[in-house]
């Protein structure tokens, strides 16, 4: 257990170095802030003005993170193997969840610090807009919303990693990546547009990151709403480790 | 000790190597040789952990690495053709990532690199960026992080390929100075180096063994004077294919 610690540990600190030292993370971080701090300013009063600002910008942050997650995730495997390092990690004594789980969390962490980044304009919020229209959103809110966030967003670097690892070519894991996150951030807007049967219109509406961002703006995580998220991030981590797996095959 | 036995290895429907059975034993060099595409890096990716055989059966020190892959790579040392290395780090920096991946704690990390540092002649470029290392550096980097767990099995892919007369003698004396607790095996073109260093040769020519034993047997079995000579003739006969 001891020895997992120390080569989970050792695998973290390599993808952070690696992140932090090289443009992808900084450059993906100031669009993250960028994309959802520039409309804040821009229409800061009218966000903070009303619970129904507060889910604007919230709901915000998916179609950002479906940018940023691809760009973050789409060379995380692809790249070691286009230098030959793949070699390098797959030749350690290292079990192959730890090798997944390494570079997983590397991305969550990046992920974690952008996220904490926004919340100061949260705070700021009660200055932009006037005292008589701010109406604060709660903090039960907030934290609610945010670990709401971070959940959605496990799942969806496990999406990105799990193209990594399949593609070599890591444009292709990105356009994939992205593909499939947008479709979930957008799912919800097909029963609006087509004319469907009423199953599959129940299924895109609760698969819709809309449906359950209701619940925690309410300001409670609904165990369904976690179970939604984790459940499938967990199984696309186990696909993803037995993908390297057979990649020795 | 290493044991092949009746190792094949298939990419899809074409074959990497095919019923290879040799064995390689401790204190010894054992040179893997044949020509390109003969399927020598195929049998190094196996012996490194990085591949799984198709068939057969490999043994590292008596572990059977499709049985105890972890286990097997635990105390296998490998050296990667090109030695590929993670080129925005440091030397140190990527000597304790891998000592860190091997489960070794700082302080066993830090004495196990330092010792690695020493008889790869590294201490000097420890703090260097390993991008702007040159070829013979990064190759001592990337045996510095094969012997960093205190492996008692070797497995170096060409490890002198592109070495200037001074790195490649440097780099034999290392390689000699290793042998005394090991089990090292090496694919390699240079057929001065397998003279020179190695005790047993296994010849690979389309995937299959067509000669292994000493160097004095195998040039007497040939009838020529030379390894390289005996190499050559081996190289140009037809495949025995499947009936090896």
């Amino acid at each position: 257990m001891k020895k997992s610690l120390i080569q989970f540990s050792s695998l973290l600190g390599k993808e952070l170095r690696h992140a932090f030292f090289s443009p992808i993370a900084f450059c993906s971080g100031l669009f993250f802030l960028f994309g959802i701090g520039i409309p804040f300013f821009l229409f800061g009063a009218n966000l903070s003005a009303s619970e129904s600002g507060f889910r604007q910008y919230i709901s915000r942050i998916p179609y950002i993170s479906a940018i940023v997650v691809s760009v973050l995730t789409m060379g995380l495997w692809s790249d070691e193997r286009k230098a030959g390092t793949e070699h390098i990690l797959l030749g350690l004594p290292v079990h192959d969840y730890i090798l997944v789980l390494g570079k997983f969390f590397s991305v969550l962490i990046i992920y974690l610090i952008m996220i904490l980044l926004t919340l100061p304009m949260i705070l700021l919020a009660p200055i932009f807009a006037s005292a008589q229209t701010y109406i604060s959103p709660g903090i039960g809110a907030v934290v609610s919303a945010y670990a709401f966030i971070l959940l959605f967003s496990g799942a969806s670097i496990s999406v990105g990693l799990f193209f990594s690892v399949l593609f070599s070519n890591s444009i292709v894991s990105f356009i994939l990546t992205i593909s499939s996150l947008l479709f979930l951030d957008t799912v919800q807007i097909l029963p609006q547009t087509f004319l469907l049967p009423e199953f599959v219109t129940l299924i895109a509406t609760r698969l819709s990151f809309a449906w359950h961002l209701e619940s925690a703006l309410r300001g409670v995580l609904d165990s369904r709403d976690i179970f939604f998220y984790l459940l499938p991030c967990i199984g696309v981590l186990y696909a993803t480790t037995i993908i390297v797996r057979n990649r020795r095959v | 000790m290493i044991a092949l036995e009746n190792v094949s290895k298939n990419y899809g429907t074409s074959r990497g190597c095919s019923k290879i059975s040799f064995k390689a034993f401790s204190g010894e060099v054992t040179a893997l040789v044949g020509p390109n595409g003969a399927g020598k890096t195929t049998i190094l990716k196996i012996l490194s952990g990085v591949l799984l055989p198709s068939g057969g059966r490999v043994l590292i020190d008596n572990y059977d690495i499709s049985e105890y892959p972890v286990e097997a790579r635990e105390i296998t040392g490998s050296m990667f053709e090109n030695a590929p290395l993670y080129n925005d780090m440091t030397v140190s920096e990527y000597l304790f990532f891998v000592a860190g991946m091997h489960g070794l704690s700082k302080k066993k990390a830090r004495i196990s690199i330092a010792e690695s540092m020493e008889i790869c002649k590294l201490a000097d470029s420890s703090n260097r960026l390993i991008a702007v290392l040159s070829r013979g550096y990064r190759q001592r980097v990337s045996l510095a992080q094969a012997l960093l767990h205190k492996p008692s099995v070797l497995i170096l892919d060409e490890p002198t390929a592109g070495l200037d007369p001074l790195q490649l003698e440097e780099f034999r004396n290392i390689v000699l100075s290793l042998k005394n607790e090991r089990t090292i095996l090496l694919s390699t073109h240079i057929m001065q180096e397998v003279e020179s260093l190695c005790n047993e040769i296994v010849m690979i020519h389309q995937g299959v063994v067509v000669e292994q034993g000493n160097i004095k047997d195998i040039c007497r079995r040939n009838g020529v004077a030379t390894i390289e000579r005996a190499f050559l003739s081996i190289a140009s006969r037809p495949s025995k294919g499947d009936h090896n």
